[in-house]
């Protein structure tokens, strides 16, 4: 040991270095020493508030830069981290003092500036803020967050579009600058212009691969412009660069996006061991829990599904993610009822954001050309277009003016049908729901149709802030009630709610004469094949639903059947049945019931015209219960193939039986469970009749009420109509709910 | 700012410029290529992609700049030649393109879109038998090059074999079974020929293999009204109409079939499309139906002259001339200017090879026309004002168009029977009048009527066509 102590800076570097060794003991032990040795060196308690800091001792860390601004007021290093601690606390007048001076003594710090004008943001000093962060990016125009953090000050100081020519204009000088082009992605995402910001994160995502703000942006606005595939490779990659980073919130969202995308891929399974995962290390998150209910119903593990939402809402009473959840579980459990049903709604209606605003008024004239709101993410070829499309495009056009809200979808051919007929087109934008709504409500319109529910991207949720004086439910995750007390009325039928039924909706029952859609088959569809049984000799039963909807009480109805008509098969085409695990649970429950898996015939998805074609090789659809089939039995008809249900209480139980009784098939809808069973043995029995009725169900259907656009537009018209009188009545005797 | 090496990042980027062109994002891919400048300015296909950007911009020149520049630093480059090629057809100079292809041929001879460029090129300098060489050669190396299936297409009834050009078409859908645009072209093909029979076999098939296309549909709708099946060709109509709801060709064949409110004109794109598909075989076509309106016209001016109403025509203004057959008609009467306008490319490209017309112009002919003011002497209307139901506004736009005194020689399609309005559209697409409606809308606009002679027009199914033949005068205002 050397007789002269050691220089005081030495001693600290060896603590440093101790420090990084993992030796936090000895590392403090000399520091306390130090600082007891030289009680007015501000070095020392600095690098004991860092050492605080980086193991997130926050308390600590904050006494400890106090110290070094007793000893020390102009300490720079001090007053950024201490300023940035206190940001965090809530404490936002401190924050903004300590950071004001930092710049003051700093000036040529950017990240003094950056913090400067997060504080000044937070305190609802846009225009200042934007200006500190103006500051932080002269000093450092290539640091990609002093540049999106300047692009959103400007948007909430009310001057994005002005950012965006400014940053256009830099970008003309440098064209390969990432933070430039970063800003200018995140920007066109605010101004609703997505395709745009897509394109220029991924040219500053390949400029500047490793970091990590384009590509976790990019990843997330391609999952909300529906490229999904594109998007998963983008989180793939921003879950690595986010692996270097500290914060590990980033990285459990990013990993719970990535699942959430996995989901919209259809590959379930490893979206809910991903999510599984998370769970494990993270504990129960709401959002966790909703995706992974959302993933185990999808893979027709409906009980499951539904146990995690509800888990979900434990978590968090409030959520209206986790309410939304369940209502999009509860439709597919087995032993659902109306009332359970009804009540999950009502409660997630209760929960979802309002904000106040006054009921829109009513503009007098009841016989008045009125205009009409669709609200859907899917005016496209969709279950909702294919549905819809011909009752709209046969309304009369004198007495309504449509008005769609909804995202744009190209050159889909349903979509540009229904941009034929929208006299305007409204892309919801902005990311604040405040903002959506008071964008929709300038539209003025009479009455609002949700096609979109509590589904994917559905805007259902706005229309508790009642978007215009009538609101109506109809297609589009129409499951069953809305639960939302503003929503006026549910578009439906007799057939899907009897008499009776009202109980069940909190909504005032529109009831349209025939069915309650109007079919509009494709042009592609391939003709009508003969039946099967007749040259095999056997018959083939078949589902072409989404596996959610087949529930053990359904495989076991089905397998009863296969047990009692002697050499029958089933083909079971979903997209699910593309993973081999799920393919070969599927079969297997069929084992249990004591079916030969070779009967079961699993396939895959596949394109629409493919998919149609495949009906060819059915004799008889058996429909899944209680969730029954909607689009899937229509097109079943179209291609010849008649459907046997059997209807139950909530409205997705009740499609088919709606369908069939619209093409006069009535006397395919079984009461229950005995008598599902028994016409699916007789049907099979007399394959002449069934022959007859496939050879002739297309043209039956094509003049039935299920396809008579004209018609449909009629009655269509006169519901509208309806509604309207009753709330122009209302208005009259001063009733304003 | 660049934080990958320089060849991994020019590829990268090259690839988005290239997704991007593709997708028809042009502003972006242009975002891309100025970024990929500035990183790598001299990076491999930054060149060839931002010429492909410009093409795809309507920038031609811009276009050959760049490639000029790109083929003087790497003459080799078979895809800068391909692209150059096509650049410089783009700008008529066929030659330079025919060289440009042939060096791409020779470089890449494993390649046979140089060889379906060159054979495309060949048709363009009239040189058929070189264009079917090429192109045979072009489609048996790669059978699924759609565009040299055209073209041959196009060679075989050029040189005036429709069955070789038939099977031709037969062969192309078989080989390249979901490009839709052979089974318009081969739909088209078999209208022109009034092989409407073959039509609705072609269009039944695409249908069939699933191929849903509004124009496709529209057309087969089209054959089956040509077959007198009426309510079937409905149906396909409103499909087409379903598909592509605001495509003006589309929407004028469903009103023409009666599904849709009428329209007091057919749309300008309606006809620019329909004729400058048959521009090729128009005057055949006609001469085929036994068409008489030109010579009708030129007999009515004739008996003007002869009463000594006119000496000469002076200047006179050819409304939808189409491919010229009026003025070939009249080109040996006394006049100080021919003039034609018509909306189709096609047919005033086949109009200025007669040599007849002092100006032919392009364009549609109600804001053409309303533009002028006591500017002609004579304004001809041959088989123009079938394409109008209302006819007041385009009357009172000639009569402001003619100097005083001057003439309004024409034709519509007459049926006085049957029509409880004054015009109607049929269901071939075309209007037609009642004598009536033509005297007061003459009267209404100002001219003295000369002569409303009734013709038969054309003959169709063997069955004649009936119309009017229209003189009219300007009234002359004497001080």
């Amino acid at each position: 040991m050397p007789d002269a102590p050691l220089d005081p800076t030495t001693v600290l570097n060896l603590a440093l270095d101790a420090e990084r060794g993992g030796d936090h003991i000895a590392a403090s032990a000399v520091m306390t020493e130090l600082r007891h040795r030289l009680p007015f060196w501000d070095e020392v308690p600095l690098r004991i508030a860092e050492s605080f800091r980086n193991s997130g001792e926050v308390k600590e860390a904050a006494a400890a830069y106090e110290t070094v601004l007793d000893l020390n007021p102009r300490r720079p290093e001090a007053l950024l981290a201490l300023g940035v601690l206190r940001m965090a606390e809530g404490r936002i007048e401190r924050a903004q003092s300590l950071l004001l001076q930092c710049c003051g003594i700093a000036p040529d710090n950017p990240e003094a500036w950056d913090a400067l004008g997060a504080a000044l943001l937070i305190s609802g000093d846009a225009l200042a803020a934007e200006s500190a962060f103006a500051q932080a990016q002269a000093l450092a125009p290539d640091t990609i967050a002093y540049a999106v953090h300047r692009a959103e000050s400007a948007f909430a100081a009310g001057c994005g579009v002005e950012e965006v020519g400014r940053l256009e204009c830099v970008l003309g000088q440098d064209p390969a600058n990432a933070a430039v082009l970063t800003a200018l992605g995140e920007s066109f995402e605010r101004l609703g212009r997505p395709a745009e910001a897509i394109d220029y994160l991924t040219l500053a995502a390949t400029l500047c691969p490793d970091e990590l703000i384009p590509v976790a942006s990019l990843a997330q606005y391609l999952v909300r412009a529906n490229r999904v595939s594109e998007a998963l490779g983008a989180f793939e990659r921003a879950i690595k660069l986010a692996g270097d980073y500290p914060a590990h919130r980033t990285l459990l969202e990013l990993r719970n996006n990535r699942a959430a995308t996995l989901i919209r891929l259809h590959r379930f399974r490893d979206a809910a061991e991903e999510l599984e995962d998370l769970i494990m290390q993270h504990g129960e998150h709401a959002a966790l829990l909703n995706n992974l209910a959302n993933a185990l119903t999808s893979m027709g593990r409906q009980e499951e599904g539904a146990r995690f939402a509800y888990r979900a809402i434990a978590n968090e009473p409030d959520s209206s993610l986790a309410r939304r959840s369940l209502c999009n579980a509860l439709p597919y459990c087995e032993h659902i009822t109306g009332p359970t049903l009804l009540a999950a709604a009502q409660a997630a209606g209760r929960v979802m954001p309002r904000h106040g605003l006054p009921r829109p008024s009513v503009q007098p004239g009841p016989d008045r050309r009125l205009r009409v709101g669709l609200l859907s993410p899917t005016l496209k070829t969709h279950p909702v277009g294919w549905l819809t499309i011909a009752g709209f495009e046969n309304l009369d056009s004198r007495d309504f003016e449509l008005h769609a809200i909804g995202a744009e979808h190209g050159a889909d051919p349903i979509h540009r049908r229904f941009r034929h007929l929208a006299a305007s087109w409204t892309i919801p934008g902005s990311p604040s729901p405040l903002a959506t709504v008071e964008q929709i409500r300038g539209l003025a319109l009479d009455v609002m149709i949700d096609l979109g529910g509590y589904g994917d991207h559905g805007h259902l949720p706005l229309c508790a802030d009642r978007l215009a004086p009538v609101q109506i439910k109809w297609v589009g995750s129409q499951n069953h009630s809305s639960g939302l007390a503003e929503m006026d009325w549910f578009l439906t039928d007799d057939r899907e709610t009897p008499a009776g039924f009202e109980r069940f909706y909190s909504e005032r029952l529109l009831r349209l004469p025939d069915g309650y859609v109007c079919y509009s088959p494709p042009a592609y569809a391939p003709d009508v094949a003969s039946l099967p049984a007749l040259r095999s000799g056997l018959v083939t039963f078949g589902c072409f639903n989404n596996l959610a909807k087949v529930t053990p009480g359904t495989i076991a109805a089905w397998a009863s059947i296969l047990r009692e008509v002697e050499g029958s098969c089933f083909v079971m085409k979903c997209h699910q049945m593309d993973d081999p695990p799920t393919r070969a649970a599927f079969v297997a429950s069929f084992v249990t019931h004591g079916v030969d898996p070779r009967r079961i015939d699993p396939r895959g998805g596949s394109p629409h015209r493919d998919l149609l074609g495949q009906y060819g090789d059915i004799d008889i659809v058996l429909d899944p219960f209680p969730y029954t089939g909607g689009l899937t039995t229509c097109e079943a008809l179209w291609m010849g193939v008649p459907v046997i249900t059997m209807p139950g209480e909530i409205f997705a139980a009740r499609h088919s039986a709606s369908h069939l009784t619209n093409v006069g098939l009535g006397d395919w809808v079984a009461e229950d469970r005995v008598g599902y069973h028994a016409a699916a043995v007789a049907r099979a029995e007399d394959l002449s009749a069934l022959a007859a009725l496939r050879a002739g169900l297309r043209a039956r259907m094509k003049v039935s009420p299920l396809c008579d656009g004209p018609r449909f537009g009629r009655h269509l018209g006169a519901a509208l109509r309806l509604a309207w009188h009753h709330r122009c009545a209302d208005v009259a005797q001063g009733c304003a709910a | 700012m660049l934080s990958t090496t320089s060849d991994h990042l020019a590829f990268n980027l090259t690839q988005q410029a290239e997704r991007l062109l593709q997708a028809g994002r042009h502003n972006a891919a242009r975002t891309v290529i100025a970024a990929l400048r500035r990183g790598a300015p001299r990076a491999e296909g930054a060149d060839e992609i931002e010429a492909r950007l410009n093409m795809a911009e309507d920038m031609v020149p811009d276009a050959l700049h760049v490639l000029h520049g790109a083929i003087a630093r790497d003459p080799r480059s078979p895809a800068l030649r391909l692209l150059r090629a096509e650049a410089r057809s783009r700008m008529d100079d066929h030659s330079g393109a025919a060289v440009d292809a042939a060096e791409a041929s020779l470089l890449a001879p494993e390649d046979a879109r140089p060889k379906a460029m060159l054979g495309l090129i060949m048709i363009e300098l009239d040189r058929l038998p070189d264009a079917a060489a090429c192109l045979h050669d072009a489609v048996r190396q790669a059978p699924s090059l759609g565009a040299a299936w055209r073209g041959l297409a196009e060679v075989m009834t050029r040189l005036g074999d429709p069955l070789a050009a038939a099977a031709v078409h037969d062969a192309a859908i078989a080989n390249v079974p979901n490009d839709p645009r052979l089974r318009l072209a081969a739909l088209m093909a078999a209208m022109r020929d009034r092989e409407f029979d073959r039509a609705l076999a072609i269009g039944l098939a695409a249908r069939r293999d699933g191929l849903a296309d509004a124009c496709i549909f529209g057309l087969l709708g089209h054959a089956l009204s040509k077959l007198g099946r009426h309510e079937e060709a409905s149906e396909h109509y409103q499909d087409a109409l379903r598909l592509a709801p605001e495509d003006p060709y589309v929407r004028h064949l469903v009103r023409a079939a009666g599904l849709l409110p009428g329209a007091d004109r057919a749309p300008p794109l309606y006809l620019e499309a329909v004729f400058d598909g048959y521009a090729d075989h128009f005057d055949q076509h006609l001469t085929d139906l036994g068409y008489r309106v030109p010579g009708e016209l030129r007999d009515a001016i004739v008996r003007l002259m002869d009463d000594g109403t006119i000496a000469s025509l002076g200047e006179v203004l050819d409304l939808g001339c189409g491919t010229g057959l009026v003025g070939l008609f009249l080109s040996d009467l006394p006049m100080k200017t021919l003039t034609g306008v018509d909306i189709s490319e096609n047919m005033i490209a086949k109009a200025r090879a007669k040599g007849i017309y002092g100006d032919l112009i392009v364009a549609d002919l109600v804001p053409y026309v309303d533009r002028a003011c006591n500017r002609w002497d004579v304004v001809l209307g041959g088989d123009v004002f079938c394409y109008f139901g209302a006819l007041e506004k385009t009357m009172s736009s000639i009569h402001q168009a003619l100097r005083p005194g001057g003439l309004l020689v024409c034709n519509v399609e007459h049926d006085e029977t049957v029509l409880k309005s004054d015009w109607k559209l049929e269901s071939q697409g075309r209007y037609v009048h009642t004598g009536r409606y033509i005297r007061t809308c003459l009267a209404e606009a100002g001219f003295e009527l000369i002569e409303l002679r009734p013709e038969t027009l054309r003959f169709e199914a063997g069955a004649p066509v009936a119309g009017l033949i229209i003189t009219a005068q300007k009234i002359a205002h004497h001080a």
